[in-house]
């Protein structure tokens, strides 16, 4: 077990060098309009300005110095610094990572336990009303747009109904707690800022809602498959032959196995959340990782969108790490490649 | 059916969201806010809080109570220059050399007294910086502090319009000890060595109404009051500017009483504001001035006759009611109508008729039957009420009736400027903001930094208009500029001049002393709980 | 984004658990109605309707569903039903297009991996794996700010990225048959390499495949709208269903706006799921419904 994690870490070094490379190109595939796009008129008429600024941020040396200085400083934790904000990257993104983690995590949460209790359900009392309300909002949670229901629920939830707070992630004025982790939730928590906690938590909700409506439709869809599956084998027949009542059967029994490629699931999912929150990041002002990556790349910040790129790709890496290892560990007989 | 108890979902979701829009109210929010005020606002243009970098319609309302000027211009009467921190100039002869003596018993937050030095500080700062709104502190070839009440500034040759470009937001005054502190330069260098900037992002070192509590781009600003403020201290202990969007959104959040003020409105929040319960509407003018400008190196536009045609073959009044909804008016210049040299009959006088005919007649006089070219705008984006998109798809069908084929090629708003900037764009719906309240800040359309985009040139209009910036003369000043418009609209210039959009606040009726400022948006140092 | 070819090259290779049949028939049926119906809209746009789809009338601007506008009216008193008819020609041509283009570059990249395997296929998994992990979004803007806004470069950036999971796919196939007897038995009678790979293996993996881009088309869908509603796919007048949402945002109160078009979109997402669904039901035996 240990050897697998060790082997299957080592192959995720080649991918996160691979990723740095990539980023780097791809950032510098905006054009040297980068240059306008932050000195504006004085670029144009001077090109003493346009050569301090390139040599400023290094751009005036060849491509391949540019990157090993980049991945140098990679190395030693500097991301760089933004060119629209004048901070560093890294900073930026410690605000932001943390409040799209929260929203990702609490959508997920709420979406796998929702889903797979109502995938339970659907499984178990087959064919019923339960696993036809279950068949058809996972069909629906899968096919609707995410843009479009953000703000379908902002319109119907906030503005008709008012039961839920304006988009943001806090209410005006309200401090956000001191950072331990950047995450609201969390760290109201530990601070025992009931207050924030709460008004934090009331604000999370639509968000994630609107996320978790996908997951919830993948989880429902493929626990209750895999329930249906499980509960067919012949172990279970056994046990509920040996005359276990059915609440056994299902939650000792069956559940742990069916719950595998839930696993696996979850951990594609959330990598997959985490990098595609823009939409609801922003009809809900929700500043966020998905948000940050869009203006940065929109105001060709090089480094900023670098910054992101990497970062939630490194995500992405870890969590599919730590999912084929749970799946390895969770169903030894399973074994990849 | 199976399949239609699978559908249920999908009803209920479709039968909530076809119920009708009706006017929930206000959220009963138990009189809690009387001494904050919160305003939703979309603040995702600042680029810098940096007043010798900053240089965006947002930026200038976010610095605006922060930070004190030399002098200040209050709506509506903006041909009036009052004092701020001068209390008093005078102006040589020769329009070279401008003289401010402070006022007595400023200060900055903090307590420490605003002096000659700190003012020499910042100009001198916004002019080496060099940044995006530095080219307004070209004139100024020295600022000496000949005592600690007393600035001397002398420019590089006479220009009268000077002192109410001290109201831009470049030249806010900063506090030199602290900004030194944390790195400031005001030597030349200034570009490179100059430090400061992340500092501002978090601090303000202003004399001025209110201090910055916090600053998250794109999420909120707060300010909060200087209770040693030497002017009338104002009357909300707190102010936070929510960053929203979408300006629907806005108008929900208002409508809800989350929020006092809704800024950035456009017209359909404007028409459907109208009415609301416990909601007042301010409408005025706005100080945009949008055009289409045509890049005269490209064809079509590179005939004079296709410019001209271009001018008659758009239906303006269909603009004005139908995109405007009434809620702005035609314009023939780039001036606003009402300012000095551009009264409302020049106005009138000046525009364009919609005749198709003479459109055609044009196109063929000039050869030309059918012509694509490039059209550009900031994708999504509102110059105050106007919706942009609607309006370049407006134009791109009334283009099309006389042979002219826009391609439509929206830029993301974050790069438009620059873009603009580097004259790429073939054609484009520009608009105008000014950095100051005197007419020479219009002259953009022929002194070079407009019209150089557009690869076009008049050297009467430059003479003209160079003549009345070295002017004192009132009188004088005003014929030349009424000649300088006339100009700019004859039928070979690149402009097509569109409308005035009017700017529209949307705020709870509790509210007194809600007027739009031409520079920053909204005073909010005067607002009031009734 | 595509979550759905994703997860389906997550099960582990050997044992699959296939999920088992949802209700065939019905569903299957109705999905295929609807796709047909929008595929003959599409086609049959100018013909179903007197608008066009640029047809400005500024007196009707926003005027609710009526008899004249089954749909209602835009900002630009442009007749929505039109509207939409239009746009799913380019919806779909943009969805089928990127599915099939990165579906077949998938599947040869992954299916002559797998074959050749070694260095080479540990490399391209490294690849793949690099790809997916990239931010779609930060692509799709990088290539919108330097090639310019359009349908033509969304699809472009969303073809770079769409790739890996059919090959991850056609990879984990090619290598479940490969040493099988009839393989070898075909390399033994001294068949090219080539021919094995065209004759023998890609067909029997051919099917999943193809299963995989029915279930797949609904989320490249769902991505070129959402590429479009924020403004880098489809450039204005374009129907496109996403940017005719975008356009809808700011006009809530005039609901029509946004809901007819993102009902399209939903609709014709969830057409390709049922579709999708069965196909794979009907394609892999092993998943007919098991008795107990």
């Amino acid at each position: 077990m240990g050897r697998y994690i060790f082997r299957r870490a080592l192959l995720a070094v080649p991918t996160l060098v691979g990723l740095t490379i990539v980023t780097f190109f791809v950032s510098h595939l905006l054009p040297a309009d980068m240059v306008l796009v932050n000195l504006g008129d004085q670029a144009v008429r001077s090109p003493e300005l346009v050569a301090a600024f390139k040599h400023r941020w290094g751009l005036d040396r060849p491509l391949l110095v540019q990157y090993l200085v980049y991945a140098g400083n990679l190395l030693r934790g500097n991301l760089g610094t933004s060119i629209a904000t004048h901070r560093p990257v890294l900073a930026e993104l410690a605000l932001s990572l943390p409040a799209t983690m929260e929203l990702a995590t609490a959508a997920m949460a709420g979406a796998v336990a929702a889903g797979v209790v109502l995938g339970v359900l659907a499984a178990v009392l087959r064919d019923s009303k339960v696993d036809v309300f279950a068949r058809g909002l996972s069909a629906v949670g899968v096919a609707i747009p995410t843009f479009w229901f953000a703000i379908l629920l902002l319109a119907l939830v906030y503005f008709q109904l008012g039961w839920a707070p304006p988009p943001g992630r806090l209410s005006a004025g309200l401090a956000p707690p001191e950072p331990i982790t950047g995450m609201y939730l969390v760290d109201s928590l530990l601070r025992g800022q009931v207050d924030v906690l709460v008004d934090a938590l009331r604000h999370i909700v639509l968000p994630a809602i609107v996320i978790a409506m996908v997951c919830l439709g993948y989880v429902t869809r493929i626990t209750r498959a895999s329930m249906i599956e499980t509960l067919a084998e012949d172990y279970v027949r056994t046990a509920s032959a040996k005359g276990l009542t059915a609440w056994a059967v299902i939650v000792r029994h069956a559940l742990r196995n069916s719950l595998i490629p839930v696993i696996t699931i979850g951990g594609t999912l959330y990598a997959q959340v985490m990098s595609g929150t823009v939409m609801a990041e922003t009809i809900y002002s929700w500043p966020g990782i998905g948000r940050y990556a869009f203006t940065s790349a929109g105001s060709m910040d090089f480094p900023a969108v670098m910054g992101v790129a990497l970062v939630v790709g490194a995500v992405y890496v870890a969590v599919d790490l730590c999912v084929d290892v749970l799946v390895v560990w969770a169903n030894p007989r399973v074994r990849y490649r | 059916m199976r399949w239609t108890s699978r559908a249920w979902p999908v009803g209920v979701v479709v039968a909530v969201a076809l119920s009708v829009i009706g006017d929930p109210g206000p959220r009963a929010t138990g009189g809690a806010r009387t001494d904050v005020l919160v305003i939703a606002k979309d603040i995702s243009d600042i680029r810098s809080p940096d007043p010798a970098k900053a240089y965006e319609v947002s930026s200038a309302f976010l610095l605006y109570p922060l930070y004190s000027r030399l002098i200040r211009q209050e709506a509506p009467d903006y041909g009036k220059i009052r004092s701020d921190l001068a209390e008093s100039w005078t102006v040589s002869p020769d329009a070279k050399t401008y003289t401010f003596t402070l006022r007595k018993g400023a200060a900055f937050a903090g307590g420490k007294p605003v002096t000659s030095e700190d003012v020499r500080f910042s100009l001198l700062r916004m002019k080496y910086s060099k940044g995006p709104g530095g080219f307004l502190a070209d004139p100024i070839q020295s600022v000496e502090a000949v005592d600690p009440a007393t600035v001397r500034v002398t420019l590089s040759g006479p220009d009268a319009t000077f002192l109410a470009a001290l109201a831009a937001q470049g030249f806010s005054i900063l506090d030199s000890k602290t900004i030194r502190e944390q790195g400031g330069v005001d030597t030349v260098g200034a570009d490179t060595l100059d430090k400061a900037e992340s500092w501002f992002f978090a601090h303000s070192a202003g004399s001025g109404p209110y201090t910055l509590g916090r600053f998250t781009r794109e999420s909120e600003i707060v300010y909060q009051r200087n209770d040693q403020y030497f002017g009338p201290t104002p009357f909300f202990r707190q102010v936070i500017v929510r960053h929203v969007k979408d300006a629907s959104a806005r108008g929900l959040l208002l409508r809800r009483g989350d929020v006092d003020v809704a800024l950035d409105l456009g017209v359909d929040q404007a028409t459907g504001l109208r009415g609301a319960s416990r909601i007042d509407l301010v409408e005025g003018p706005s100080a945009f001035t949008v055009y289409i400008g045509l890049n005269t190196g490209v064809p079509p536009w590179n005939n004079p006759k296709v410019r001209a045609a271009a001018k008659y073959a758009i239906d303006y009044d269909g603009i004005v009611s139908a995109i405007m909804r009434g809620h702005g008016l035609r314009i023939g210049s780039i001036m606003m109508p009402g300012m000095l040299g551009f009264p409302g009959s020049l106005n009138t006088a000046l525009l364009y008729p919609h005749d198709a005919a003479k459109a055609s007649a044009l196109m063929k006089e000039a050869g030309v039957t059918r012509a694509s070219v490039a059209f550009t705008w900031p994708s999504g984006a509102y110059y105050a009420t106007l919706p942009v998109d609607r309006l370049a798809q407006k134009l791109r069908a009334d283009l099309s009736l006389i042979g002219i084929d826009l391609q439509l090629q929206p830029v993301q708003e974050s790069v438009f400027l620059p873009y603009f900037r580097a004259g790429k764009p073939q054609t484009i719906l520009a608009y105008w903001f000014p950095d100051f309240l005197d007419p020479d800040n219009w002259t953009i359309l022929v002194n070079g930094l407009i019209n150089r985009r557009f690869h076009w040139q008049s050297p009467e209009a430059l003479k003209v208009v160079t003549e009345a910036k070295a002017t004192a003369d009132a009188q004088r000043r005003e014929a030349l500029y009424e000649q300088y418009n006339r100009m700019l609209a004859a039928p070979d210039a690149p402009y097509i001049f569109l409308v005035q959009p009017a700017n529209v606040i949307a705020a709870r009726d509790d509210l007194a002393n809600v007027r739009y400022h031409s520079l920053y948006s909204l005073e909010i140092d005067a607002l009031r709980r009734k | 984004m595509h979550v759905d070819a994703v997860l389906a090259t997550r099960t582990p290779a050997g044992r699959r658990r296939r999920p088992a049949v949802w209700r065939r028939g019905p569903a299957a049926v109705l999905g295929g109605l609807v796709v047909g119906a929008w595929v003959f809209a599409a086609i049959g746009a100018p013909v179903l309707t007197r608008y066009g789809l640029d047809e400005q009338h500024l007196v009707e601007a926003l005027q609710p569903p009526s008899l004249h506008h089954p749909f209602g009216t835009d900002d630009l008193g442009r007749d929505i039903l039109a509207r939409v008819l239009y746009g799913g020609r380019y919806t779909l041509t943009l969805a089928l297009s990127v599915v099939v283009v990165a579906g077949a570059a998938g599947t040869i990249t992954g299916g002559v991996s797998g074959y050749l395997g070694g260095w080479c296929d540990e490399g391209l998994m490294r690849v793949t794996e690099l790809v997916m992990a990239f931010p779609a979004i930060i692509l799709a803007m990088a290539i919108v700010v330097a090639l310019g806004p359009g349908l033509l470069n969304a699809g472009f950036s969303m073809i770079l990225v769409w790739w890996p999971p059919y090959a991850r796919l056609a990879r984990g196939e090619v290598l479940a048959v490969k040493h099988l007897e009839y393989v070898e038995a075909a390399t033994a009678l001294g068949q090219t390499r080539w021919g094995i790979l065209r004759r023998a293996i890609l067909p029997n993996a051919l099917p999943r495949m193809i299963v995989l881009a029915t279930i797949d088309v609904g989320g490249a869908i769902a991505t070129g709208a959402g590429l479009s509603f924020l403004g880098l796919g489809a450039t204005p007048p374009t129907p496109e269903w996403g940017a005719m949402v975008s356009s809808g945002r700011d006009l809530l109160a005039q609901w029509w706006v946004a809901t007819c078009p993102g009902l399209a979109i939903f609709l014709t997402v969830i057409a390709f799921n049922f579709i999708g669904d069965a196909v794979r039901d009907s394609m892999d035996p092993r998943s007919r419904r098991r008795r107990s």
